[in-house]
């Protein structure tokens, strides 16, 4: 008889060459590509359409040619605060017409198409604001203030009443909050990547279903082993996408980098960085594994492709949130909360991973890792005798609960 | 048991298997010969193909035990077994090479070699020019004897094939004949199971007869021809009616010669009693009825065994 492992390399082998050697796989490969051109494009599209819409809109002082000189001032200051969709209109100076202003100021804000959402008139001691919005009624207020401060106090314009010395030093390394970054973000990337190519693992079964492939298999080798065969396919794909990509990303980082001059900041985490992301790797070959096995196994017993389309929304589901416990844990390191996900399996790989980031043992990873790997096994041998009850003897399985009853 | 177990290739003592409500398999043994070609006949939902895989271990019996190549664990012995399932299933976008490598490496063989032999046996097997064709690209019978070839490349020692024939064109048909042929001189054993009474005689050394979840019948086809009684067609040399009470009750004339069925030891005193009586004899045929009559005589006995056993509605 092929050993248990002999069996897996066949089976395994044959799905990573049937899905590498596929023409549509180069589009698998180059998703994130598209991901990304699509993100641009319409982030573009989106840059474009603010910025035009904000050139178009204007807030607007009624004042006089030193105060104008004056708002201009506190303008520019105090725009330089703002960033992205929080920056304020273009601020025009408008000259004053005296007992005028105020019909003058409605004028601009209520005729049709008017391109004004704020308008300051009247005396500087109590001007009088009409705003399309409350934040922009507290934009015009600071940049008055300012203007009438730096005025009261014989400044020039754009002259400040402070000066400071400013020194700028890095404070990112290794505080808590980086290595807090650094876990969460190990939680995105385990999330992504186990989205992206775990969720996979439940059509796989369908081939061999449809196309009774599954008999030959299963009078020659055990079904564990073809179960497990399957996942180390799919999981060899993994390592090829992700190969691709992290090889294709470094060699960017490090061209930028030396383009630059510049090296990358030490991040000062628990534990070394070789070490940090062997441990990321690990973990997400746990989740793969997990969820993986978990997928495939709800895929076997379905009993059609359209219940196995049925199926992908409440896994993708499932997924998410075993995401948004893992985030919560990473948030708050020693809370019960990140103890129970880095306990329950299928959050444990994103757990343990943003732990690794803030805790520098290497015990409790171990233990973890094992924990994991036991209820791999676990979930491989019961998705194995489920099929065998289920499926080939044709028993009504796991769907008999969803199926409707004929007389 | 049929010989001495060493000489057993595959052996069931009394298998049941059900699925839910109903019992597919009720309680069948068989023992198949070192060998040997055998054939497992039955008609359409008789329970062969149920037996065929409680045989290899794909399910389990619910009750009774089996053995294959000396072997309780079916799938200790996987590397030298090949099976040809009833629904064929391949691949459809594997080159016809890579799919029965793919089978050959699943039973042991490596994939070198189960390529290397693959395109042997596809040469032999007149399929050269489809060796690197993609299965979807290959006709229904082409596939299926690559699949045949797959479930063959590792040379196994027992070679079960469920419905070999079902589906194939007359020239397929010859191909797969030969090829079982081949590998029954090469010594290994092959079970098969059919509906098609024809290749059950003339390829099976022994058969069984399966109908309603039971073994009705086992022995050679010979035996299975022998539970009919022989057909005569008898052609006196004078006319009139009076032979008649020379002949069985039931014979009939049809205007041309006297047509009735005959136990073995009754056609020579028959013979003589007809010389004797001056009737004289101008044509006498006795012919033993094919297999398909023996096998529509079983399962036809097994329904009534089955209806009478059933309990009334």
């Amino acid at each position: 008889m092929l050993s248990f492992w002999a069996q897996v390399r066949v089976i395994a082998y044959r799905d990573f060459k049937a899905i590498v050697g596929q023409p549509v796989f180069l589009l698998f490969l180059l998703a994130p590509l598209f991901m990304v051109a699509m993100g641009l494009l319409g982030g573009s599209g989106s840059r474009d359409f603010a910025e035009k819409a904000g050139q178009s809109a204007r807030i607007a002082v009624l004042t006089n040619a030193e105060m104008a000189r004056y708002f201009k001032a506190a303008d520019g200051q105090l725009r330089a605060l703002h960033f992205g969709p929080s920056t304020p209109p273009r601020l025009v100076t408008i000259p004053t017409h005296g007992a005028s202003d105020a019909r003058i100021a409605r004028a601009m804000m209520t005729v049709p198409g008017s391109s004004y959402e704020a308008v300051l008139f009247g005396p500087m001691e109590r001007p009088k604001i009409l705003a399309a919005s409350k934040p922009l009624a507290r934009y015009l207020t600071q940049v008055a203030e300012q203007a009438a401060q730096a005025r009261s106090a014989g400044l020039r314009p754009g002259q400040g009443l402070v000066q400071a010395d400013v020194e700028i030093s890095d404070k990112s390394a290794g505080t808590a909050r980086t290595r807090q970054a650094m876990g969460y973000g190990a939680v995105v990337l385990i999330f992504l990547l186990t989205l992206l190519i775990a969720a996979q693992s439940i059509s796989t079964f369908v081939e061999e279903k449809s196309n009774k492939i599954i008999e030959i298999l299963a009078s020659a080798a055990s079904l564990e082993a073809i179960f497990l065969g399957k996942l180390v396919g799919m999981f060899g794909v993994a390592m090829l996408f992700i190969g691709f990509w992290g090889l294709l990303l470094t060699g960017g980082v490090q061209l930028v980098l030396a383009q630059l001059g510049a090296t990358l900041p030490a991040l000062n985490l628990a534990m070394t960085m070789p070490s940090f992301a062997t441990l990321v790797l690990l973990y997400f070959t746990m989740s793969f594994f997990l969820f993986g096995a978990a997928f495939l196994g709800i895929g076997a017993q379905a009993p059609s492709a359209r219940d196995i389309q049925l199926l992908s929304l409440p896994i993708s589901v499932f997924q998410v949130a075993m995401f948004g416990l893992a985030s919560s844990a990473a948030s708050q390191p020693d809370s019960r909360l990140a103890l129970f996900a880095q306990i329950f399996p299928f959050s444990s790989p994103m757990a343990m991973a943003a732990r690794a980031a803030s805790d520098g043992a290497l015990w409790p990873h171990l233990v973890a890792i094992l924990w994991q790997l036991l209820w791999v096994v676990v979930i491989v041998r019961l998705s194995a005798r489920l099929f065998r009850h289920g499926v080939l003897n044709a028993n009504p399985g796991l769907f008999r609960f969803f199926r409707r009853k004929t007389a | 048991m049929h010989g001495h177990a060493e000489d057993i290739a595959v052996w069931a003592d009394t298998i049941t298997k059900s699925f839910g409500a109903a019992q597919a398999v009720r309680g069948v043994s068989l023992a198949v010969p070192k060998g040997m070609i055998y054939g497992v006949l039955g008609p359409n939902g008789a329970g062969k193909t149920t037996t065929l895989r409680m045989l290899l271990g794909i399910i389990d019996p619910d009750s009774g035990s089996r053995q294959l190549l000396g072997h309780s664990r079916p799938r200790d012995v996987a590397n030298r077994c090949g099976y040809l399932p009833e629904e064929r299933g391949l691949y459809p976008t594997m080159k016809a090479r890579e799919a029965i490598a793919f089978m050959g490496a699943l039973r042991g063989l490596s994939w070198a070699e189960g390529r290397k032999r693959a395109g042997e046996m596809m040469e032999a097997a007149g399929l050269g020019h489809a060796v690197d064709k993609k299965i979807r690209h290959l006709s229904k019978g082409m596939a299926q004897l690559v699949q045949l070839l797959g479930s063959i490349v590792h040379q196994p020692d027992l070679i079960v094939l469920d419905e070999p024939f079902s589906g194939l064109d007359p020239v397929n048909q010859d191909h797969l004949e030969a090829l079982v042929r081949a590998e029954a001189a090469r010594g290994a054993t092959i079970l098969f199971s059919t509906h098609v009474m024809s290749h059950a005689e003339r390829l099976c050394a022994r058969i069984a007869i399966i109908a309603g979840g039971l073994r009705r019948f086992e022995g050679t086809v010979a035996e299975a021809r022998g539970i009919l009684p022989m057909q005569a067609q008898y052609v006196p040399s004078t006319r009139g009616d009076e032979v008649a009470r020379l002949l069985p009750a039931e014979a009939r004339f049809d205007g041309q010669s006297w047509r009735f069925t005959l136990a073995d030891e009754a056609a020579e005193p028959l013979l003589l009693n007809l010389i004797r009586g001056g009737f004289g004899v101008s044509g006498l045929s006795l012919q033993r009825p094919g297999l398909h009559d023996a096998f529509v005589r079983i399962v036809q006995d097994a329904k009534a065994a089955d209806a009478q056993e059933a309990p009334p509605c």
